[in-house]
């Protein structure tokens, strides 16, 4: 019996421990992508992420797991949307992004369309769902159904254990800004398919929430250069 | 006529106004273009529709059975009817791979992959990628676990691809009217005999054959029929169509004649007796 319990406390902390890991990651992984977050958020100890969300029975109460983030000024101005002659001073492209782990213990149709409803209806641009469960291929499509309002993200637990980018081998990649683009073409006097591409599905693109179209700068390490930068673009 | 007899002095000027002569050339133009867009975009809203439905239904059917309250409780050998009709009515329009993701939703939620069977998937206690089935015997396989931990027992598997053999892979919106497409359940034999005939699969194979030359014969039958309605010879409208005939004899009162030759020698140019005044017609005009 005490064997048993024994079991589940050690199964439960390691849970805790990795959903904490996960957590932070996800505030990283905002503040990477120009959320307003501050320090204290994004680097939450352990203790006080238990004493915040373990519920009396010693589990992560997932349901307290969610927060929302609002776009630096630096970040809305980066992704401005081109002006036309109709609309001189257009909004941007980013918004408030929500962000929520899974509280149930499936991810299908249902849970993903539940989400997508909920960031549509409160004005979310951008939404990240958590999952600590497979996801089924209908709830992926799911997803395109809520692309004209809101831009919703999935995520497993398992991969959000490490912060890819912190990672000694994955160079800086920065996002070009729509004239940051223009300029790049106009330079090397190139059509956007002459350049090199990276896949939308891949995982610093993921984590950065690259969407098709847009223009990644890669900058290495270089022993001969100092630093080479080579620019990707989003298919 | 008259006014194009008569066309007004042609200015040199440019002409400042085209648009009075073009406007209902250019109205229809745009009105046809407009109607061709419109007509296209509801053709995609349809099937944007449809495949609406469609993903409804799938997550409408992962939830099946209802009522496992009920009693007697239902099982995948005898489902509820509700269940049943709901099932085979909203299966109809999708295509195996939209099956497909029916089954991993299913499995996704913990359930057997077959719609009407209540009881949870299995899971294979093991790692490793492949399961020995059936060691030892005759009917031994090497299946991937994935495709194992699928169903809740062989049965419902065998249910399962019942119901996929007869799904259809052209695209959903081109059968959506049809109602000839009838999705019909496994049909469940005797628990005790259920085992030795259904594992057969060449009486199975040959089953679907006699249903394919089935729905084959149907096809030829409503192809003549619907041939036979065009040429106008079916014995229906055939007999609406009948007209009394009544032969009359022709009365002859003198002997018969020899032919003889006509008298002015265009016997030739005679057509069954008529002479054609066309030509000559034509002649006598062109001379006057």
């Amino acid at each position: 019996m005490a064997d048993q319990e024994d079991a589940n406390r050690e199964a439960n902390e390691r849970s805790i421990v990795r959903t904490w890991r996960a957590w932070r990651t996800v505030h990283e992984m905002a503040a990477d992508r120009g959320y307003e977050l501050t320090q204290e958020e994004v680097n939450l100890p352990l203790e006080r992420f238990r004493e915040r969300y373990i519920s009396n029975e010693g589990t992560v109460n997932r349901s307290l797991l969610k927060f929302s983030a609002r776009p630096s000024d630096d970040m809305m101005r980066k992704f401005q949307k081109p002006a036309t002659p109709n609309d001189p001073s257009p909004g941007s492209d980013c918004g408030t992004i929500w962000i929520e782990f899974l509280d149930e213990s499936t991810l299908g149709a249902e849970q993903m369309r539940k989400f997508g409803k909920f960031c549509a209806e409160h004005n979310y641009a951008a939404g990240v769902l958590v999952s600590n469960v497979a996801v089924s291929s209908s709830a992926k499509k799911e997803i395109a159904k809520f692309a004209q309002w809101t831009a919703i993200e999935w995520f497993l637990e398992d991969d959000l254990l490490i912060n890819i980018t912190h990672h000694d081998l994955v160079p800086r990649h920065v996002i070009l800004s729509r004239d940051e683009k223009a300029a790049l073409l106009k330079r090397y006097r190139l059509k956007e398919t002459q350049l090199p591409r990276i896949l939308v599905r891949d995982p610093v693109a993921k984590y950065l929430g690259m969407k098709r179209g847009q223009v990644v700068k890669i900058i290495r390490k270089s022993e001969t250069a100092g630093r080479y930068a080579s620019y990707r673009l989003c298919v | 006529m008259d006014t194009q007899a008569k066309p007004p002095p042609k200015g040199i000027l440019k002409k400042t106004n085209p648009i009075a002569e073009t406007t209902s050339a250019e109205l229809d133009a745009a009105t046809k273009a407009r109607n061709l867009a419109i007509h296209h975009a509801s053709i995609i809203h349809d099937r944007r529709k449809i495949s609406d439905t469609i993903s409804d239904a799938v997550i409408a059917l992962s939830k099946l059975p209802s009522g496992a309250s009920a009693t007697p409780p239902p099982s995948a050998a005898s489902p509820s009817d509700d269940d049943a009709v709901s099932f085979t009515s909203q299966i109809r329009l999708f295509q195996p791979s939209d099956y497909d993701e029916l089954i991993e939703e299913r499995n996704c939620l913990g359930k057997c992959g077959y719609v009407l069977c209540p009881k949870p998937r299995i899971k294979v206690n093991q790692t490793g990628e492949f399961k020995l089935v059936n060691f030892g015997r005759k009917d031994f396989a090497i299946v991937p676990k994935k495709e194992m931990e699928r169903w809740c027992s062989q049965a419902c598997a065998r249910r399962a691809m019942y119901i996929k053999v007869q799904l259809n892979e052209t695209a959903a919106w081109e059968r959506a009217g049809i109602e000839g497409i009838q999705i019909e359940l496994y049909q469940e034999a005797s628990s005790s005999g259920n085992r030795g005939k259904t594992s057969d699969p060449a009486g199975e194979i040959a089953k679907d054959l006699r249903s394919l030359k089935l729905e084959a014969d149907r096809k030829a039958a409503s192809d003549a029929r619907e041939l036979a309605l065009e040429r106008g010879d079916t014995g229906e409208k055939a007999q609406k169509r009948r007209v009394a005939v009544k032969v009359k004899e022709k009365d002859v009162s003198n002997a018969p004649a020899e032919p003889s030759l006509d008298q002015n020698n265009d016997g030739h140019l005679l057509l069954e007796g008529y002479k054609p005044k066309f030509d000559a017609q034509q002649q006598k005009d062109h001379v006057g």
